[in-house]
């Protein structure tokens, strides 16, 4: 399967009565500018950032987290003590998003449940078929596995479990 | 596809409800089936051969044999009373299962609300659920302990699961109740009359349950205005049918000989799906969508009808 698609715009869904939503740095200012669109914050939204510092400076409910792992953490109790009616909102890098996704789904969240908002893909996951291990970070689109030294191309091929592209071997059929 | 099979138990629930486990006829297994399925049963009234639909109650652990649970009804098409009469030894066939109700695989836990008959897809539900060790809830209602069937075998062997509300001592299903502070991957299965399941899709709206955690089977069609007859003009055959006030567009063409699938016969499955060429249509089904409703060009001929005095239909 292809990965998801980049965003256009933000919206909560408002048939939800819970919002849990979980923003990747400057991307927490889509849900505030949906925020000032709509005119208020939807009941029971809880926004996590992940961030060092405070992004935006509006009196919204922003919680920081300074690491990828403890904003997991906090998702996952906050997950873990939800009811039906709940949305989840992921948005930022392709990597913020596709990292968090299972966790939601873990717990039976569905895709109708779950809005995964990717703002930029410019830094991909790769996955290199020939050693196997995950590649981050990854610009361009062919480049040296970090791990076997192998040329690879990436190609368009996305596993969610994984939340990395497929890298296969670039130059397999050059004559030695 | 068929399967010959015979009656070789019948037993009295309720005064109104029989359950008829079955055979097929040279003792080989039936076919396996999922959890909800039900199978369609060939029932000759008068000249004609009709098809009536029972879930299989049974466990789908064994095909040995099926039960399907039948209440006795005076409006039916004659179906339930053949199935009343028969005895042990009556050779019928069937069809293989088919499940249009089943559970959600992702869900982490199921909520079942079951009214009079309509507790017949759950028992084979219980059944997959308990041996999975997958979290449910039955919330079942019925007029009284005397005519709620399998409540002995569900007392007995689902007492924690399982809610009875006897209407007779007034014990009534709150939607509410049922419905909030569910865990997430909640799902909920409503085998219950219109008015009681326009309730609970109306709170587990409102509680915001997303559309794939609400299931439902189609347990008897909406109340409707029948009052005006309208004629269908077939494109194909040149044939002009008068569908009657009190006859459904699906009935006027098995009358008229004319060849048309189907299944259901309540608007819930598509199966008598007819492509409407020209003609307003009063969609009185819960199998399109909202969208496809308005595009006016097809209807289940086994419940819609034309809104006004003609319709041109493709066949």
């Amino acid at each position: 399967m292809n990965s998801i698609s980049l965003l256009t715009k933000f919206e909560f869904d408002l048939s939800g009565s819970r919002h849990i939503v979980c923003a990747e740095g400057d991307a927490v200012d889509l849900i505030c500018n949906q925020i000032e669109k709509l005119g208020y914050v939807p009941e029971n939204t809880n926004i996590l950032c992940l961030s060092e510092s405070i992004v935006v400076d509006k009196k919204l409910n922003i919680k920081y987290v300074s690491t990828l792992e403890n904003l997991i953490a906090k998702l996952i109790e906050n997950l873990s003590s939800a009811y039906m009616g709940t949305r989840f909102y992921a948005v930022g890098s392709e990597q913020f998003v596709g990292d968090l996704r299972n966790h939601p789904i873990r717990l039976g969240m569905g895709s109708d449940e779950i809005t995964l908002a990717v703002v930029e893909r410019k830094k991909k996951r790769v996955f290199c078929s020939t050693c196997h291990e995950i590649n981050t970070q990854v610009t361009t689109k062919i480049f040296n596995c970090f791990y076997c030294g192998i040329k690879l191309e990436i190609w368009s091929h996305f596993s969610c479990l994984k939340n990395a592209y497929l890298g296969v071997c670039a130059d397999a059929e050059e004559v030695l | 596809m068929m399967q010959a099979v015979k009656i070789i138990k019948i037993k009295n629930l309720t005064p109104k409800i029989k359950v008829f486990r079955l055979t097929e006829i040279d003792g080989k297994k039936l076919k396996a089936f999922s959890p909800g399925s039900h199978i369609a049963v060939e029932i000759p009234v008068g000249q004609k051969i009709h098809r009536n639909f029972y879930t299989l109650c049974s466990s789908q652990q064994q095909t040995e044999f099926y039960d399907i649970a039948v209440l006795l009804t005076n409006n039916s098409r004659g179906g339930s009373q053949y199935l009343h009469r028969s005895k042990i030894g009556t050779k019928l066939n069937i069809s293989y299962p088919k499940n249009s109700f089943s559970l959600a695989s992702f869900a982490q836990k199921h909520i079942l609300v079951a009214g009079g008959i309509g507790i017949t897809p759950y028992l084979s539900m219980i059944a997959y659920l308990s041996k999975n060790n997958i979290p449910f809830e039955l919330h079942y209602a019925a007029k009284s302990a005397s005519e709620c069937a399998f409540y002995d075998f569900l007392k007995c062997e689902y007492s924690s699961q399982v809610k009875f509300y006897f209407s007779e001592l007034e014990e009534y299903i709150s939607p509410e109740k049922v419905l909030e502070k569910q865990p997430l991957g909640t799902h909920i299965y409503l085998c219950i009359p219109h008015s009681l399941r326009k309730d609970f899709i109306t709170r587990a709206k409102s509680i915001g349950y997303p559309k794939s955690a609400i299931h439902q089977e189609i347990f008897g069609a909406k109340k409707v205005n029948q009052k005006r007859s309208f004629i269908a003009n077939l494109s194909k055959s040149k044939q002009k049918i008068t569908v009657a006030k009190d006859r459904t567009l699906l009935e006027a063409l098995e009358a008229a000989k004319i060849p048309i699938d189907y299944s259901c016969r309540i608007g819930g499955c598509g199966a008598c799906e007819v492509k409407v060429i020209a003609g307003d249509i009063e969609h009185l089904d819960s199998y399109y969508s909202s969208v496809e409703k308005t595009q006016q060009n097809k209807m289940l001929a086994c419940i819609s009808r034309a809104k006004n005095q003609q319709i041109i239909i493709d066949l």
